[in-house]
């Protein structure tokens, strides 16, 4: 049986093979036109690039510029000044909340509510439906004064920003930040006391971006199967990752040592939680939630963590904040006929890492790009077979629905995972 | 999705006017009506499938409107447009035979007839709003064409181009953001797609070594204004082509 995938970003089925009463197979489908992305920046000069990357994915197109603008810099040698390189991280964060915000509230919770779609809980709940919008509204107004817009942002440049927020601007988005966090509690609240949230064993191991912090951004990567972590350079990601094609289909499936894995939400509040800000970590704590969260339609508790992390951090961010002069490095060419450039971050879905080889001329010759979607499709289809299986014939009808929910929990990027494939040269 | 839902969001009673019947990223499919009064479509075709699927809800729509310069223009995927298409797939898939993909890239008009063009990339919210509020009283937003610099103009900012030095598309970009770059002290890199009123072959010829002059190459402009701009360029390539 087949069942489109609505309410994610991007085009895709579930594809349930059933046989005899017992389902044998789940397949997650990209059925996504592929736009080709790693072939279209080829020739193209670094900066162009930063902006056409910008265009894979309709929601998180900060993490590729930040990944982007990383690698160059990094293969580059451009010194980038800790006050701006923290900016950007801001902007990033802000587009986190934006995110989250749209699939906590619009994309995941009327999965909970069995509502096709959110805009019907306006009939049951109207202040609810109202306080998700004004919440929205406030995040894309922050994400609009330090990016220019919330969606191909214009303020994140190779060696920095364009321009740093004024002070009138810090103040402007404290108050709505104060705004945002009070108008988030109380649909928090709803959330994080939802009775039929499911708590069954249902994971995988977990891969994150290992730093001091919260997972966000860093060149090292950590892979927790257990307790355990291993922990490698970012470099070397394409080297550890086994990766697969299905005949005749478009997507690549990534694997770990044998194994599929998280990235994400799961995965950062799993291994990092006592890393969130202490309030977040309250709140959320108060409503008896902690980690290990055990069952990946668990996520959403995940997202509500890091909405309110993210917003604190933010708040205390722009109460402290002192306008810098703008930063301009300049470019020079590269010193190699080629070089290569790499750079993850923690996209609101998980890590997102590029690789480019650029020449003298700062021209792009080879790009490769592996998404977070990418990475977690397996695990999708791994664990929804289980989830099926478990449930045996009883499934049946309900198993394209079900897997869907599965799917929802990841909050999937399919437009970014359809050109996630490889280049092979 | 962004923006639209943004527009919807911008005001409450928006959502009392429309019953949105498919929108595969906001709801599950709910029964489909004979006839639909609004259509938005964004992106462009690659595939027969996605040429039929837009054949077939313009004769159920009133009223479509292309929204975004992927539908618009063509959007970046464009900057593929003249290569060798099995090329392109087997540049990125291992089994490019699995790959079924048109070899052009076409924005909406160029499959079926559109009553409305919104560009941008992504289109300004204020905009679907405007739109979405007028619509409901039979009426529409007024387009006026000009050029980005008039929004710099109208807000006071500060000519980029003119005061440091940097390569802007401004003077060729239609309006519509509000000059969002100038106002970050950038050039503009036409994202809502070039002009095609005011402008012709040689006026882009001059104006594209006034940019080389500032620092910008013929090459990228080129492939700027390709990648956000596929459908206008493409009338003036041939002459204004090296
Ligand atoms: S900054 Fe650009 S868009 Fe604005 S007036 Fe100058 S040339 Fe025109
Ligand atoms: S690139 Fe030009 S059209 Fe696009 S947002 Fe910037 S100023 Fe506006």
């Amino acid at each position: 049986m087949e069942r489109v995938l609505t309410r994610v970003e991007g085009e895709g089925k579930v594809l349930v093979k059933v046989k005899e009463g017992n389902v044998i197979d789940v397949e997650i489908q990209i059925t996504e036109a592929p736009r080709f992305f790693e072939y279209i920046v080829r020739g193209k000069h670094i900066n162009n690039v930063v902006e056409i990357v910008s265009r894979v994915c309709g929601l998180c197109g900060v993490s590729y510029m930040l990944t982007a603008t990383r690698a160059f810099e990094k293969c580059l040698k451009i010194d980038v000044p800790q006050e701006v390189e923290e900016l950007r991280r801001i902007i990033h964060l802000a587009e986190r909340v934006k995110s989250h915000v749209i699939h906590v509230f619009l994309l995941n919770l009327p999965d909970f509510l069995e509502m096709p779609n959110s805009f019907r809980l306006g009939a049951v709940n109207s202040a609810m439906l109202r306080n998700s919008m004004k919440l929205l509204t406030l995040a894309v107004n922050i994400m609009d004064i330090l990016g220019g817009r919330t969606h191909n942002v214009v303020n994140i440049k190779i060696g920095g920003v364009y321009k740093p927020p004024s002070e009138s601007d810090a103040v402007k988005i404290v108050k709505l930040i104060k705004d945002a966090i009070e108008l988030f509690k109380p649909l928090a609240d709803f959330v994080l006391s939802l009775k039929n949230i499911p708590e069954e064993k249902l994971a995988k191991p977990l891969m994150i971006l290992h730093g001091n912090g919260y997972p966000h951004v860093s060149d090292e990567i950590a892979f927790y199967n257990s307790e355990n972590a291993e922990i490698f350079d970012v470099q070397n990601f394409e080297n550890v990752l086994d990766v697969m094609q299905r005949p005749g289909k478009t997507a690549l499936l990534y694997k770990y040592k044998g194994q599929s894995y998280i990235v994400g939400p799961f995965a950062r509040f799993n291994t990092s939680y006592d890393r969130l800000h202490g309030e977040a970590r309250d709140f959320v704590s108060s409503y008896g939630w902690k980690p290990p969260l055990k069952d990946v339609r668990q996520q959403i508790i995940a997202r509500v963590a890091e909405i309110l992390d993210s917003l604190l951090t933010l708040r205390d961010f722009f109460q402290n904040y002192k306008p810098f002069e703008i930063y301009s490095p300049r470019i020079e060419p590269a010193k190699a006929d080629k070089l290569r450039c790499v750079a993850a971050v923690e996209a609101p879905r998980g890590i997102l890492y590029h690789r480019y080889d650029i020449d003298e001329k700062l021209k792009v010759l080879h790009c490769n790009i592996i998404t977070p979607t990418a990475q977690n499709i397996l695990a999708m289809e791994e664990l929804s077979q289980e989830k099926l299986r478990m449930l045996g014939r009883a499934a049946e009808h309900e198993a394209a629905k079900l897997t869907e929910r599965i799917v929802r929990a990841f909050d999937p990027c399919i437009s970014c995972s359809v050109h996630v494939l490889s280049s092979k040269y | 999705m962004n923006q639209v839902v943004r527009a919807l969001a911008s005001e409450e009673k928006l959502l009392n006017f429309y019953n949105i019947v498919l929108f595969d990223e906001i709801t599950e499919r709910l029964e489909m009506p004979k006839k639909i009064d609004l259509l938005l479509i964004e992106g462009s075709t690659v595939t027969r499938e996605q040429e039929e699927v837009v054949k077939k809800f313009r004769e159920i729509s009133d009223f479509v409107v292309a929204m975004g310069t992927c539908a618009v223009q063509g959007g970046v995927q464009a900057l593929r447009i003249g290569d060798d298409i099995e090329k392109v797939k087997a540049y990125v898939y291992p089994n490019p035979e699995h790959i079924d993909v048109n070899k052009d890239v076409k924005p909406v008009d160029n499959v079926i007839s559109v009553d409305m063009f919104i560009p941008g990339c992504p289109v300004n919210h204020e905009a679907i709003a405007s739109l979405l509020k007028k619509f409901v009283s039979e009426g529409l937003p007024i387009a006026i064409p000009e050029s980005v610099c008039s929004e710099c103009k109208r807000k006071g900012i500060v000519c980029v181009m003119v005061a440091y030095g940097i390569p802007c598309l401004g003077p060729i970009t239609i309006s519509g953001c509000g000059a969002i770059c100038p106002s970050f002290g950038r050039g503009c890199y036409g994202c809502f797609g070039l002009k095609d009123f005011d402008l012709d072959n040689s006026k882009l010829k001059m104006f594209a070594q006034q940019l080389k002059d500032l620092g910008m190459d013929n090459d990228r402009f080129e492939q700027t204004v390709k990648a956000y701009s596929w459908k206008t360029w493409s009338k003036y390539q041939n002459v204004y082509h090296r």
